[in-house]
């Protein structure tokens, strides 16, 4: 009787697994994508300077990207429309240009800092960055033509596995668990409050949410065709993405706590240059970091260059799905190829103000952020859209504290960023 | 070649130039009127918001509009102080 019983929860388990691998994707990779080339170099900068004092915060960022990205799975699975149509339907046309448009020019930018990561990645084993561009754009546009979302998401899986070579990285370096541990205490550095330290808690926070990711996994959530039956599967599919996510961050932040931290902290400005340091001492995990850093930079230029075509196919009505051919969708692929080919001509033209393109996608970003963040919530809580599935009551204290201490942090991370000597 | 003749060519050279002008002036004129009747027919489709403009809805808008107000006043003086 009882091994019946467990026979009959074990078909059960093997049923539901067989139902969340065949949903599993948007989730994970939305969240392994937050992982870009830009919050790679956060998180070696923030290793390399505080070692372990900051693990505690990675950890708690990851129930907040879960709590605002679960969110775009109910509408996404209700609604059936992607953010921008979804803000151009409820909120009008005002509020729809502005997402649209600015979401449009932040995305092309953060690309641009997308080229910049994979090229400084791939510099570091000797390729010319026009190698890398032409190299990384015929790979993109080579998985994206497939005319099958399917294929599409599988691919991008497999890339985000890659993103967890930091995770044998950080094991190779033989990190203490005790200390590993003591990270996890929230605490304050032995240095103090300071501005710095300051500045690296907004920049974490900063790289938690991205505008790009709200926009990019309802779409991604449409265009699989999820349903609201397939909610809890896509809730789940999240959560296991920010798990990755967490876990890849903190790998990233003891690898160089490891090898680059010393009393007082040590500056490094990118992942790339941290890369280079280690490889003199530790090949192997210099040569991790930096493929890591590649593929963080591929994972996020995929992603989004496919939120800004879906948001632009959604509002002007073009066939937008990747299930169509290209000859079924040509201005969705257009808008692909032409925003990823522009990024990379960005990056290789001699003297282009790359440090103000990255410092500008942070002020950018800060002024669509707070309003894809209050549209989210405002469109979970209309019961006439949502029905069963809008928030509750403890959704809505968990997301309204999050919205409004994301809304303050990036601002005021923005802010430092165009008076850099506000937090000194 | 007569005189005649490099002067019939030379008209219907600018003849063809003058068409060929024209017809790229309609194409760009012909593409920016599909964009803007896209434009006008995206306009005119969600003209009316979804959403019940409850109190709280109109609230959070203000406050969106605010807010975007303060941070383009921000950067408008960062931008006068740089360039001063």
């Amino acid at each position: 009787m009882e091994s019946a019983w467990y026979y009959y929860k074990y078909r059960r388990f093997i049923k539901w697994l067989g139902i969340y691998l065949a949903i599993a994707g948007p989730g994970i990779i939305v969240m392994v994508a937050d992982n870009d080339a830009g919050g790679i170099t956060t998180y070696a900068a923030t290793g390399a300077k505080f070692g372990f004092n900051l693990i505690w915060l990675l950890v708690l960022l990851g129930p907040v990207a879960y709590v605002v990205q679960e969110m775009t799975v109910r509408l996404g699975a209700v609604t059936k429309r992607g953010h921008a149509e979804a803000i151009f339907d409820a909120f009008g046309p005002f509020w729809g240009w502005f997402s649209l448009i600015d979401l449009g020019f932040l995305d092309f930018l953060t690309m641009v800092t997308e080229f910049i990561g994979m090229t400084a990645a791939l510099q570091i084993f000797g390729v010319p960055p026009i190698l890398t561009i032409i190299g990384v754009s015929i790979l993109m546009i080579s998985i994206f033509v497939h005319g099958r979302y399917w294929t599409w998401e599988k691919i991008v899986l497999l890339f985000c596995v890659l993103n967890l070579i930091y995770i044998p990285a950080a094991l190779l370096v033989h990190p203490q668990i005790s200390d590993i541990f003591k990270g996890l205490i929230p605490s304050i550095p032995s240095t103090g409050f300071t501005g710095d330290f300051f500045m690296f808690f907004m920049a974490n926070i900063g790289t938690t949410i991205a505008p790009w990711m709200i926009f990019f996994q309802q779409s991604s959530v449409v265009d699989k065709g999820m349903t609201e039956k397939d909610i809890p599967f896509g809730k789940f599919d999240t959560a296991v993405g920010a798990f990755f996510t967490v876990v890849v961050a903190i790998a990233c932040v003891i690898l160089t706590g490891m090898l680059l931290f010393k009393p007082g902290g040590v500056d490094i400005e990118s992942a790339a240059e941290a890369a280079i340091v280690i490889n003199g001492s530790y090949p192997i995990v210099g040569t991790a970091l930096a493929i890591g850093l590649f593929d963080a930079g591929l994972l996020g230029a995929m992603c989004i260059s496919l939120a800004s075509s879906w948001a632009m196919g959604e509002v002007f009505g073009w066939a937008h799905s990747l299930n169509k051919k290209v000859s079924e969708a040509p201005m969705f692929y257009a808008f692909y190829f032409l925003s990823l080919i522009f990024a990379g001509i960005v990056v290789l033209i001699p003297r282009a103000p790359l440090v103000l393109i990255t410092l500008f996608v942070q002020v950018i970003a800060v002024t669509l952020l707070p309003a894809a963040l209050v549209f989210l919530l405002l469109l979970l809580n209309n019961e006439e859209m949502m029905g069963k599935y809008k928030n509750t009551l403890m959704q809505n204290i968990w997301g309204f504290l999050i919205v409004i201490s994301i809304i303050i942090v990036s601002t005021l991370y923005a802010l430092s960023a165009i008076f850099p000597e506000m937090f000194k | 070649m007569s005189s005649d003749n490099i002067e019939n060519y030379q008209e219907t050279k600018n003849m063809v130039e003058h068409v060929d002008e024209i017809s790229e002036k309609g194409r760009i004129s012909s593409v920016l009127k599909r964009w803007r009747t896209a434009i006008h027919n995206i306009n005119k489709k969600y003209s009316k918001p979804r959403l019940k403009m409850t109190p709280l809805v109109k609230v959070s808008l203000l406050a969106l509009r605010l807010y975007l107000i303060l941070l383009v006043i921000i950067l408008s003086y960062k931008f006068y102080t740089m360039v001063m």
